[in-house]
């Protein structure tokens, strides 16, 4: 049946180290895999929804992310921290998604009434300022988007982003700033357009 | 927000960007749901590619049907050489050797679902006779529509068995996947005993017959 | 040895023409207009050369001429089931026959995540041989018979993985069915029959 919770003042799953709880779950300890989860959950699903754009793929990529790192969890190795790991995951995830996507709107090119058809972003009002932002980050370039967010938004440092994404320190560095650049200038205009860099 | 050409903007676009986004329940659940099915991880599973892609490649041109067709596969190809748009690829399936036990169709078990299969013989043209039938006592007028005869509804009329009292019609169908309806003195409707294809597309949910390939 | 393939391949193909008459058309109905038409052949041009089988496309079309639908639904009707069978592919991968593909399409449509589409093959394991198609097709239908498609995603998986045969899949199949038909809950009904199915299963010589 596996490992089970003894019955002594003070142990509490909630106060265990990331790489305590990893430790649990090697024994067995399947809901120590659930507070890694309500832990975690919530910054993967705000990243994920941010870099792809819609909930429903978010949500599919977070709950792969999740199921590969409970299978494979034996390979996780404490010199990084349990999130970048994650992330590791959740980046890949993300971006087998978005192939998935473009895919599906590369098929719909000869026809302009299809694109639309396809198009699963909700409609927008011109005039919400966080319309506005969301419009901002959907066009940036993906390299350019997932930088930014782990930068600022889910604030990994440059050698955890670098670890998780495979990408280098100083491209990194790179992305986030043109990010940064492209973001102000299409919140300066008013509008998502494409602007060279 | 402040404007972009403030030295804030950038906290306040990150800071708008950390507003959380909520886990649904259901979600959760049904995570941890999967994560009980699933087998216990140990230290000896490390065998998994846990950042692997196995996506297909996005440039990746039109589909080569002769990778699904194994032993077979040089066979196949060369058909598909030659047979462009015959539907080769049907004939190229069902003449794989030794199909495994799995790819019967429906009739391992007593509760055979119809259409029935009558006859496993390989025919010259590779196909299997399936028998489908319905049960229609007042009806004046019964055909079979679907993806095997273009939707065609006097393809395929039915007749009635006087032994059975059953409204029949014998096919030979290639061996895969097939999508078809009733058309009942002019309704359409599925077949009750069949698998049914989601499709609510024009109006009305369609069956699915499964011919399988004949054992060599 | 190329050239004997070659000739055997010609006999063989030679030899289907009299097929011909009950293979998929591949010509669009002249009952529709021609803007229609050369919409349809670009969409099914593209689906083409993204690698996804034509042939249900082709089908759909025809369903909806039979059906009496008005042009724009047969658009919707095919452009929806172009978009299915792209994230079936992506799914399921590249040694997804087209059966398989056209399937998973299904229950995709039917309300299956493609998460649990990609689950299935992985369940599915190295078994090149042993497609997923009935599988898909017996997902498809409990979801459309009111199984959430979760729940029935994860029964069949279950079976799946212990390689359960296509008969059993549909003996399964019309097993929930009748219980669902008797007033039986679909977690009930699940949970009974895939036991019963392992069990059996365990008990096979």
């Amino acid at each position: 049946m596996g490992v089970t919770q003894p019955d002594v003042p003070g142990f509490n799953l909630a106060t265990m180290t990331d790489a305590m709880l990893v430790r649990r779950v090697l024994d067995g300890d399947t809901a120590a895999f659930t507070t890694l989860v309500d832990r975690h959950a919530a910054a993967c699903t705000r990243f994920a929804t941010r870099m792809l754009g819609n909930r429903e793929d978010a949500e599919d990529a977070t709950q792969e992310t999740f199921l590969r790192a409970y299978r494979s969890i034996a390979r996780y190795e404490e010199r990084q921290t349990f999130r970048t790991w994650l992330f590791q995951i959740l980046i890949n995830r993300c971006r087998t998604a978005a192939v998935r996507r473009q895919r599906r709107h590369r098929m719909f090119l000869v026809d302009d009434t299809a694109i639309a058809a396809a198009s699963v972003r909700p409609a927008v009002d011109a005039g919400d300022l966080r319309a506005e932002l969301k419009r901002a980050i959907d066009a940036l370039d993906p390299d350019q988007r997932e930088a930014f967010l782990l930068k600022h938004v889910e604030q990994l440092s440059y050698d955890e982003m670098a670890a998780a994404t495979g990408v280098g320190v100083s491209a990194l560095k790179m992305r986030v700033k043109r990010a940064c650049d492209r973001m102000q200038w299409m919140l300066r205009e008013g509008e998502a357009s494409d602007v060279g860099t | 927000m402040s404007e972009p050409d403030d030295p804030r903007w950038l906290d306040d676009v990150a800071g708008e960007l950390r507003r959380e986004v909520p886990v649904r329940p259901a979600w959760r659940a049904r995570l941890l749901d999967d994560v009980a099915r699933a087998p216990k991880p140990s230290v000896r599973d490390i065998a998994d590619d846990v950042f692997g892609d196995d996506e297909p490649a996005l440039d990746r041109g039109r589909r080569r049907w002769s990778i699904t067709v194994a032993p077979l596969t040089g066979l196949a190809a060369a058909s598909l050489l030659v047979a462009l748009g015959a539907g080769v690829m049907y004939v190229a399936m069902s003449s794989r050797a030794g199909a495994d036990e799995s790819q019967r169709a429906a009739h391992d078990g007593p509760s055979a679902a119809s259409p029935q299969l009558v006859s496993r013989t390989p025919t010259a043209t590779d196909r299997e006779v399936v028998r489908f039938e319905l049960s229609a006592p007042r009806a004046s007028h019964v055909a079979l529509v679907g993806s095997f005869n273009e939707w065609n509804p006097v393809a395929t009329p039915l007749s009635r068995d006087p032994a059975s009292g059953k409204w029949v019609v014998s096919l030979r169908l290639p061996p895969g996947r097939h999508v078809y309806a009733f058309v009942v003195d002019g309704d359409v409707t599925a077949d009750p005993s069949a698998p049914r294809a989601a499709d609510d597309d024009f109006g009305s949910p369609n069956s699915v017959v499964l011919v399988a390939s004949p054992r060599t | 040895m190329i050239v004997r393939l070659f000739a055997l391949a010609l006999a063989f193909a030679m030899s289907t023409a009299t097929m011909r008459a009950q293979e998929v058309d591949r010509t669009l109905p002249s009952q529709l207009s021609a803007p229609t038409r050369a919409t349809l052949e670009r969409l099914i041009d593209s689906a083409r050369v993204a690698g996804l089988p034509v042939d249900p496309l082709y089908s759909k079309v025809r369903e909806g001429v039979f059906r009496g639908a008005d042009e724009p639904r047969v658009l919707a009707a095919v452009r929806r089931l172009t978009r299915d069978l792209a994230d079936a592919y992506s799914a399921l991968g590249d040694s997804a026959g087209a059966e398989e593909i056209a399937a998973g399409a299904n229950a995709l449509r039917a309300g299956v995540r493609p998460t649990d589409l990609s689950r299935l093959r992985e369940s599915r394991g190295r078994r090149p041989d042993h497609p997923l198609t009935v599988a898909l097709v017996v997902l498809a239908d409990l979801a459309t018979r009111g199984v959430p498609p979760a729940m029935a995603a994860a029964s069949v998986n279950e079976l799946v993985a212990r390689n359960v045969s296509d008969g059993s899949l549909l003996s399964f199949r019309q097993n929930v069915e009748r219980d669902l038909v008797g007033g039986r809950s679909a977690a009930s009904a699940l949970d009974a029959r895939t036991k019963a199915m392992i069990d059996d299963d365990r008990r096979r010589p």
